[in-house]
């Protein structure tokens, strides 16, 4: 996998203009500008998700995280009223979690050391792969301007990946339970039972 | 200083070391790193993201930034799973499972999404009973 030329500058772009905002959204004093910022992380990876054909993934990222997560996340910051915190963004383990996220980082750095020594990451495809043409489904029109991306994610959905599909939307049906159950008023609990 | 240049920056720029066909100088070495963006590139930015991520949890004292950097964390593993999915889609030309990675990405949304909406609604709760949000004062179960 390799992209070069204008994918490559935009891919740094995107990544750099990502991890700045990690940054700031991490030290932001404000909870709200802490929201905004973590909106704009999400948004500049989808671009990246663009950059490697994930069109569809781009799309629910979007759609999910920014309008939906995020959304949720500023009701909360509203309804909770943060004002500005008082001098202290931090907790008193401020130099412990530093030095463990230190740690941690001086970790990745070794493995990402190794795998750029190893020769794993090369172009070349391994030798005991068949390497034969992929064959469109008969039930799609052979469209090469149009991503098949989407197309095909959806096809796995409904039929190889069906069982967790379901499965996921009961734990998403679990978690509105569990939210309406947990965030409601006394009032409404004399009045319900 | 020496050190950052031999050691950090071609990790961070990925530089090609293979032996065949090498630049001599490390001005050629950089530039034919920046213009080639491959997997490794992808490791390195998640790998970023989620130490950030890490950092935000273990240091900061708002409970809904640490729910937020928690979102950056899992964004982080998504990109990794993204871009290992493209690289299996090239290396086996879509033959084998091609995306498999891209479809439990979805369901990492999907469960980030769960999470995000029960730990709002506990942090709601806690809200009303104690009237603060600062993780350091939450010490109800302390001894």
């Amino acid at each position: 996998m390799k992209l070069l030329g204008i994918e490559a500058v935009l891919f740094y772009l995107l990544a750099v203009a990502a991890i700045l905002f990690a940054i700031f959204m991490v030290t932001a004093r404000n909870a709200v500008h802490s929201a905004l910022l973590l909106i704009s992380v999400l948004i500049t990876t989808a671009g990246i998700y663009l950059l490697v054909h994930a069109e569809f993934i781009a799309g629910a990222q979007i759609l999910v995280y920014v309008g939906g997560v995020l959304v949720l996340f500023i009701f909360v910051i509203m309804l909770v009223n943060v004002k500005e915190e008082d001098n202290k963004l931090f907790t008193k383990q401020f130099l412990l979690g530093g030095f463990t996220t230190f740690l941690l980082a001086l970790g990745m750095i070794c493995i990402l050391l190794q795998t750029q020594k190893a020769s794993f990451f090369s172009f070349n495809s391994p030798p005991d792969v068949k390497l034969e043409k992929v064959q469109d489904s008969p039930n799609i029109s052979p469209s090469h301007n149009i991503s098949q991306n989407s197309i095909r994610i959806g096809q796995e959905l409904y039929t190889r990946v069906a069982l967790p599909f379901e499965i996921a939307s009961l734990v998403l049906l679990v978690a509105i339970v569990g939210a309406v159950r947990l965030a409601r008023e006394r009032k409404q609990e004399k009045i319900y039972g | 200083m020496n050190l950052i240049v031999s050691y950090v920056l071609p990790i961070l720029l990925q530089v090609q070391m293979t032996p065949t066909n090498a630049p001599t100088s490390l001005k050629e070495k950089l530039m034919e790193g920046l213009f080639n963006v491959n997997i490794n590139n992808f490791l390195v930015l998640s790998a970023l993201l989620f130490i950030i991520g890490i950092a935000g949890v273990l240091t900061r004292r708002n409970i809904i930034i640490i729910f937020m950097s928690i979102e950056l964390m899992l964004n982080a593993v998504n990109i990794n799973l993204v871009a290992f999915s493209r690289y299996w889609f090239l290396q086996t030309r879509g033959t084998i499972d091609p995306y498999m990675g891209e479809i439990f990405t979805i369901f990492v949304i999907v469960v980030a999404a769960a999470e995000a909406v029960v730990g709002l609604g506990i942090i709601l709760a806690y809200y009303r009973n104690r009237q603060t949000v600062a993780v350091d004062e939450i010490d109800l179960m302390k001894w």
